[in-house]
């Protein structure tokens, strides 16, 4: 592409042989391109799976992950993730959202050792994040639906989720995690949800991890 | 009114559609944030849920508003058992104020328990 991209003296020309050359790339590419993100209710285990993802695939971490609730407040995102899983091929751009909720209550962040001003930040930011992630599902490709399994799955909030992304015809995924906690219930949520695909996987220990690529990989080829 | 009352709106479908959606949802949460449960017939759309959670979270108050309680329930009843005999889905949403209520769906009975 450098090279295209020599053969034009000024400026305008060059910028015009970069786009070119990048159109060039993307069609002589087999991989294909993929906005893939991790939604769901707060502090089911999104973070810890982007980050197994993103280590397994990139060597990189996406998020920081904490037990207080509403640690990823921002959308994080990792680019260029080369996923590769029974001969499909994708170049990923893994996009942890903000843990969906209808309430925010700064008291509850006082629990974990914070103090008013840093639990009112915190809930401040979270409201902010929750909106950022809801706009944000317009532009994703796939989704990792994200519940816990030790959790009852009738939540309005994952209903919500899967009724939005059915009517945008957006193919997802539903992530039974933390099976390695004794009370989890991936069956639960198999139940539940018969006409989706579900993913029992522990993002912790990575247990089912194996079974949850190849389902990406199912759905994206 | 006593502050341990709590004050159920019910929405029929014909107000609700002549409504626009922002409308609808400042009518809803205008009337949780003033403490009240608000029941629409005719449940709201995930895309219309979703755009409810966005506005919720931007009145988000430290002190006065912390959100909502949301529940849509939808079921489909046949009357008759005759070649023309139709199916009607009957929905409707539940929104609490998130504190005073709790909602909670157990073999498709929707209970209310309102705190005192």
């Amino acid at each position: 592409m450098v090279l295209f991209e020599a053969l034009f003296k000024n400026s305008a020309h060059q910028n015009m042989a970069s786009s070119i050359g990048n159109v060039f790339s993307r069609l002589l590419s087999k991989k294909k391109q993929a906005n893939m993100c991790l939604i769901g209710e707060v502090n089911t285990g999104k973070s810890t799976l982007a980050n197994r993802i993103g280590m397994d695939f990139a060597g990189k971490p996406v998020s920081r992950v904490s037990e207080i609730p509403h640690e990823t407040r921002s959308i994080q995102t990792l680019e260029k993730v080369d996923f590769q899983k029974d001969g499909t091929q994708l170049e990923l751009t893994i996009i942890d959202m903000p843990g969906i909720a209808t309430k925010v209550d700064w008291r509850e962040f006082t629990k974990y050792g914070l103090n008013k001003n840093e639990a009112m930040t915190r809930a401040k930011e979270a409201t902010k994040g929750i909106i950022e992630a809801i706009k944000e599902l317009n532009n994703i490709d796939l989704a990792l639906v994200v519940m816990d399994s030790t959790r009852v799955p009738f939540d309005q909030v994952n209903l919500t989720l899967l009724g939005a992304l059915e009517m945008q015809k957006k193919p997802f995924i539903i992530v039974a995690n933390k099976t390695d906690l004794p009370e989890a219930s991936p069956e639960m949520i198999k139940e539940t949800f018969p006409q989706h695909i579900v993913v029992p996987i522990s993002a912790l220990t990575g247990e089912g991890i194996e079974d949850l690529y190849e389902a990406i990989a199912k759905i994206a080829s | 009114m006593s502050s341990s009352v709590v004050r159920v709106d019910f929405i029929p479908e014909v107000t609700v559609e002549k409504l626009s959606l922002p409308n609808r949802l400042d009518l809803i949460l205008d009337s949780v944030a003033n403490n009240k449960v608000v029941v629409i017939e005719k449940a709201l759309e995930p895309q219309e849920e979703l755009a409810l959670i966005q506005k919720t979270m931007e009145r988000v108050d430290a002190d006065k508003f912390t959100g909502i309680k949301l529940f849509s329930l939808k079921s489909k009843v046949n009357n008759g058992k005759s070649f023309f005999s139709k199916t009607k889905e009957l929905t409707f949403s539940v929104i609490a104020p998130s504190d005073a209520v709790q909602v909670t769906d157990i073999n498709g009975i929707l209970s209310l328990s309102i705190a005192q």
